[in-house]
């Protein structure tokens, strides 16, 4: 697979090494700058995969810089790095252009986990195949394998896999997971839940664990190997 | 407790994680080590960091939901229930993380409130359930009775009755407390709570843990909120 490209905008250098030092770990490229003036016309001319910006920057600040780079019509996924939480902040964020956003201080393992999913997202429509594990679905192709065996699914159970995938380590409530299956008649709550069954239990012998968040939904665990 | 107070006792707590971090990094720095030890000693400076991180986390806070502090709190219309969606499922991949099965029931329960404020209440709810020993924690909010009630229960160690009322005394800490305590969380959501002129009170869990019931009152614009809801 090829390496994803990372474009940091973060103006505490200890801390940008750091974020730079862990995703190089990860097998990312990652390109560092300081400044919110350059983030709209680094985006431009450059493919990135996704985008970490700080809020608080000298010069423009993060939302700024992200409203630029929106109007200019970069349609790269960011991620917000703030200090602050207030609402109004979160909102502003989100509705600014954000895709996600990380209060500081967070663990490095969240941020990796942020960026896969928008990476993910963002990929999607290419028809991208999904992995986890021994566990591989292609979209576009309706086919699905764990390891060596292919896995007969329903296409609901593929759709169910495929948004639980997209999600990977992130909760999918019900109502998400319903909008996805209803293309002509409304889905139930009820009836999620068999198709969760069955799904799950289709999937029990790779080692796939789906677990039930209680009154809300399912999160695909992040894949562990089994220990030897 | 005035805020002179808050803060010497504030700054007090700051001192004993500040003070393991340079030890510690003095010990890393002054002597020829192996890789194992120091791999150990990074391990400890992580564990302290966090700990500092939570209670700045913590003390703002604190801060921010305290008017004598001079801190601007707007309400509006909010239902604990999307407080709960929202924030309250944020916490679940760590709950997961660590075998926790965290759980929630949601019905609406509508309240003139600041919804930032009571994701913090919330949120200090959930990690002290965490983090004293439960393997099953339940989020649940409802309307009973006029009240619109916040509740969140788990089987951990639980907590004498006869020291319930110390727990929201700032900087005590339970008997079953662990080293990394702040002895905030309840007084935090103690604060947020009466700001919202409600109470907050802990049971007995039916498994045998804690139960912290905050109760506010219902905000009048839905018309079932006169209604008696069966729990």
């Amino acid at each position: 697979m090829k390496p994803l490209n990372v474009l940091l905008v973060e103006d505490d250098e200890p801390l940008a090494s750091s974020i730079a030092m862990a995703l190089r770990q990860a097998g990312w490229q990652v390109e560092i700058t300081a400044r919110g003036e350059q983030f709209a016309p680094t985006l431009q001319s450059e493919r990135f995969d996704v985008a970490i910006l700080d809020v608080n920057l000298p010069g423009i600040d993060g939302f700024e810089a992200m409203k630029r780079a929106r109007l200019a019509g970069v349609t790269t996924p960011i991620l917000l790095l703030t200090a602050r939480d207030a609402v109004e902040d979160r909102v502003f964020g989100l509705e600014g252009g954000a895709d996600d956003y990380l209060l500081k201080p967070f663990a490095v393992a969240e941020l990796v986990a942020r960026l896969r999913v928008l990476v993910r997202r963002h990929e999607r429509p290419t028809g991208h195949v999904l992995e986890h594990g021994p566990l591989r679905l292609d979209p576009a192709g309706h086919s699905a394998s764990a390891g060596a065996q292919p896995l007969d699914l329903s296409h609901r159970e593929r759709a169910i896999l495929e948004l639980l995938m997209v999600n990977e380590g992130r909760v999918v409530g019900k109502d998400a997971i319903a909008s996805v299956l209803s293309d002509q008649t409304a889905v139930s709550d009820n009836a999620v839940e068999v198709y969760v069954f069955r799904l799950r239990s289709k999937l029990e012998p790779s080692g796939v664990r789906i677990r039930t968040v209680r009154g809300f939904g399912y999160m695909l665990e992040p894949w562990r190997a089994p220990a030897p | 407790m005035s805020s002179f107070d808050f803060v010497g006792a504030a700054a007090h707590q700051l001192r004993t994680p500040l003070a393991r971090l340079t030890t510690e990094l003095e010990v890393a720095l002054s002597a020829a080590r192996d890789a194992q030890a120091d791999q150990a000693a990074l391990a400890r400076l992580k564990t302290t960091v966090d700990h500092l991180s939570r209670l700045v986390q913590q003390l703002l806070a604190l801060a921010k939901s305290d008017p004598k502090l001079g801190a601007e709190i707007a309400f509006a219309d909010v239902d604990l229930k999307d407080v709960v969606l929202d924030r309250g499922v944020e916490w679940v991949p760590r709950a997961i993380a660590g075998d926790v099965d965290l759980g929630f029931d949601a019905q609406s329960a509508p309240v003139r409130g600041n919804a930032q404020l009571l994701g913090e209440a919330l949120v200090n709810l959930i990690d002290n359930a965490l983090r004293y020993g439960a393997r099953r924690v339940t989020v649940r909010t409802a309307q009973r009775d006029g009240r619109s009630e916040l509740e969140v229960e788990d089987d951990g160690s639980g907590v004498a009755p006869q020291d319930r009322e110390r727990m929201f005394q700032r900087f005590v800490r339970g008997a079953a407390a662990q080293a990394d305590g702040s002895g905030l969380g309840l007084p935090i959501v103690r604060q947020i709570v009466e700001l919202h002129d409600g109470q907050v009170s802990l049971h007995d869990g039916v498994q045998g843990g804690l139960r912290v019931l905050v109760s506010l009152p219902a905000c009048g614009r839905d018309p079932s909120t006169t209604r008696t809801t069966s729990a």
